[in-house]
């Protein structure tokens, strides 16, 4: 499992936040998969030489999203998508999110045809670089 | 046993006409690691003197471990750990004799091979004399001297001040080390804001001797905002919102910062006078630090968290 | 075992002093006696033969140790702000009260320690070497006569008058009054002692003085470091 994260505190994005994004972007490229551990919260800690609870934290934030399973007594694994359940709540965000990126495009002045254009080339980048290139719709 | 380590009520000191610490009222949970932060010259060593026992207060009282700072005991004194300014150590003594000359005071608690691990990981032999050192490997003897006893209370002041990159993450490698074990609170003021934000919980900020916040460090970090709204001209000069610590005015923007304010106050305000397009800027610690302890208008801000 | 490592810490803080002041003595005070010894062989006192023992020569006679024991008392006198000033100013300026005055035994024992090392100090440094001066000019053969014992014991307060200008340093040391106002009260004080002590005639008045300094100064020292701020 190749597992590189990196820290900068002074940074404008708080730490517990840097730890989450990173994990989150891992797992979207496939370098983690499902059912992989996260590193140990005291290892982890130790070398990033930031504080336990900080990365309990992120990896309390990363349940919370679902991206991972924390099991007491064994550790923190990756989940599996399918298995997770669509909380209604957070496709809700979701949406609001794009809602914001839609009406910032618009801004700009693009029209609807162009922003799904947009959406598609940048989909289909991402997808691109993920490791194993698994073919996704 | 009080659930607090360190607990200060109204802790004041004068020195002269001068109030170096003003009525200081914070208090340290047991386990937490606390980061007390503060400009050069806010009060953040005479604060932690008092709380030692070093100084008598003009007024206030401070407790460690529940045991009054005036009247600390020896058996408490043994259960506090103290890493001084300047780490100051006799300078005639080798590390092994400071060593044993430290360890006489514990003979049940001293961990000698967490001692010696230390000096291993820092690269420190036993025969080297403390003049000899440099100051960044006399704050590591001094943390290795201090954790060796296993204290339940941990007092760093200024810990890395002066210390190179290198050394200094050492040093805080060593204080994860002792963070990972259960119970033991550190008490740790700094100026450096990028150590703080690395190993710090809670966090309080000193001013001119006076308790500005005393919070959680995520608290803090997500309380303290900038926004930069779009104004029409003829905009009102007064900002009237509870919170504000400045704003900054450009020619048709408004940039204000804005402590523990909701979107929706914002927003609520925003439309009150006209303004529009909300947009957050993201500030690091180090910005935040400066809004918050330097207002434009020269008042004192104060605010606590949970 | 705490006491111990205190004790041992101060004793090697201030060896070097005692170690300095002891050569010192042993140099010139031996030198001193040498010289008396060499100009004594050609005096004879009027109608004695050496080794016949008439006290009453004694009454105008010098005692072979009259200089040694000015030397003594100088010495003394400046040991006792050398030990005080290593121990209660030098501290302050290395700033490494902290780390002597935070520890797991109660204040007052780091006082001791102090005292107990200096008392060590004076009794190795002025006094054993005062002894063993004595001792030498009694047994020796080169004096006709030998010094009395009165003269041992008087050095002995001379060195007693070096600890009463020990406290004096010391308190002032701990007083937080600044030293243009009453802060070098007790050094003043003790100086008092010391004059007093020397100047007025008969053994009895100085240890009068003596038992004044030492009841005023150690209790006053044993208070003021317990509350002293670091």
């Amino acid at each position: 499992m190749a597992l590189w994260i990196e820290i900068s505190p002074g940074s404008h994005e708080p730490i517990y936040g840097q730890i989450v994004s990173q994990v989150d972007r891992a797992i979207a490229m496939g370098e983690l998969l499902p059912g992989d551990r996260l590193p140990a919260v005291r290892k982890l800690a130790a070398e990033l030489v930031i504080n336990p609870n900080t990365v309990a934290r992120a990896y309390m934030v990363l349940d919370e999203q679902g991206l991972v399973v924390s099991k007491t007594g064994s550790g923190t694994f990756v989940a599996d998508p399918a298995m997770a359940d669509r909380d209604a709540a957070e496709l809700n965000a979701l949406s609001e999110r794009i809602d914001g990126i839609i009406a910032r495009a618009m801004n700009m002045g693009l029209a609807a045809r162009e922003i799904t254009r947009l959406f598609a080339a940048r989909l289909k980048a991402f997808t691109g670089r993920r490791q194993g290139g698994q073919k996704d719709e | 046993m009080s659930e607090l380590a360190v607990r200060t009520t109204g802790l004041t000191k004068y020195f002269g006409g001068a109030a170096a610490v003003d009525h200081l009222t914070l208090s340290v949970p047991r386990g937490c690691i606390y980061g007390l932060l503060g400009r050069n010259g806010a009060g953040k060593t005479t604060a932690i003197k008092l709380m030692l026992g070093l100084l008598h207060p003009t007024a206030g009282s401070s407790e460690l471990l529940g045991c009054d700072s005036r009247r600390l005991t020896p058996e408490v004194r043994g259960r506090i750990g103290y890493v001084t300014e300047g780490h100051r150590l006799p300078r005639w003594m080798t590390i092994a004799a400071l060593a044993r000359f430290q360890r006489a005071f514990f003979p049940a608690r001293w961990d000698e091979g967490l001692f010696g691990e230390m000096l291993d990981y820092f690269r420190l032999s036993a025969g080297r004399k403390v003049r000899r050192l440099s100051n960044g490997q006399r704050a590591q003897v001094s943390l290795a001297v201090a954790m060796a006893p296993d204290p339940d209370l941990l007092i760093m002041d200024d810990p890395t001040l002066g210390l190179d990159v290198v050394i200094r993450r050492q040093f805080l490698e060593g204080m994860i080390q002792l963070i990972q074990r259960r119970g033991k609170t550190i008490l740790f003021s700094s100026h450096i804001l990028g150590d703080v934000e690395r190993v710090a919980d809670r966090i309080a900020i000193i001013e001119r001797g006076a308790l500005r916040a005393d919070c959680s460090l995520n608290e803090f970090r997500s309380a303290v905002r900038k926004v930069r709204l779009a104004v029409p001209d003829g905009m009102p000069d007064e900002v009237d919102i509870p919170g504000l610590l400045h704003s900054r005015r450009g020619e048709s923007e408004l940039e204000l910062t804005l402590v523990g304010v909701s979107d929706g106050q914002v927003e609520a305000w925003a439309d009150q006078v006209g303004a529009a397009r909300c947009k957050p800027v993201s500030m690091t610690l180090e910005d935040q630090f400066i809004e918050f302890t330097s207002p434009g208008d020269g008042r004192l801000f104060e605010w606590e968290g949970e | 075992m705490k006491f111990l490592a205190l004790l041992k810490k101060e004793l090697r803080e201030s060896a070097p002093w005692i170690a300095g002041a002891a050569v010192l003595f042993v140099l010139v005070g031996g030198v001193l006696l040498y010289d008396r010894i060499i100009d004594m062989r050609h005096y004879r006192p009027w109608g004695l033969d050496p080794g016949s023992s008439v006290p009453a020569y004694s009454l105008i006679e010098p005692s072979p140790l009259d200089d040694v024991a000015s030397v003594l008392l100088v010495l003394s006198l400046a040991l006792g702000l050398v030990l005080a000033g290593r121990q209660f100013w030098m501290p302050t300026f290395l700033r490494t009260w902290a780390f002597a005055v935070h520890r797991s035994v109660p204040r007052l024992w780091v006082l001791l320690a102090k005292l107990a090392a200096a008392a060590i100090g004076f009794v190795l440094a002025p006094g054993a070497v005062w002894t063993l001066l004595f001792l030498f000019a009694s047994k020796t053969a080169s004096l006709p006569y030998p010094p009395r014992p009165r003269v041992l014991a008087e050095g002995w307060l001379f060195v007693t008058l070096g600890l009463i200008a020990y406290l004096g340093t010391a308190l002032s040391a701990c007083r937080a009054a600044r030293w243009y106002t009453t802060g070098t009260f007790p050094l003043a004080f003790a100086a008092g002692v010391v004059l007093l002590a020397i100047a007025l005639p008969g053994t009895a008045v100085t240890c009068a003085s003596l038992a004044v300094g030492l009841a005023v100064l150690l209790p006053q020292l044993v208070v003021r470091f317990g509350a002293k701020e670091f």
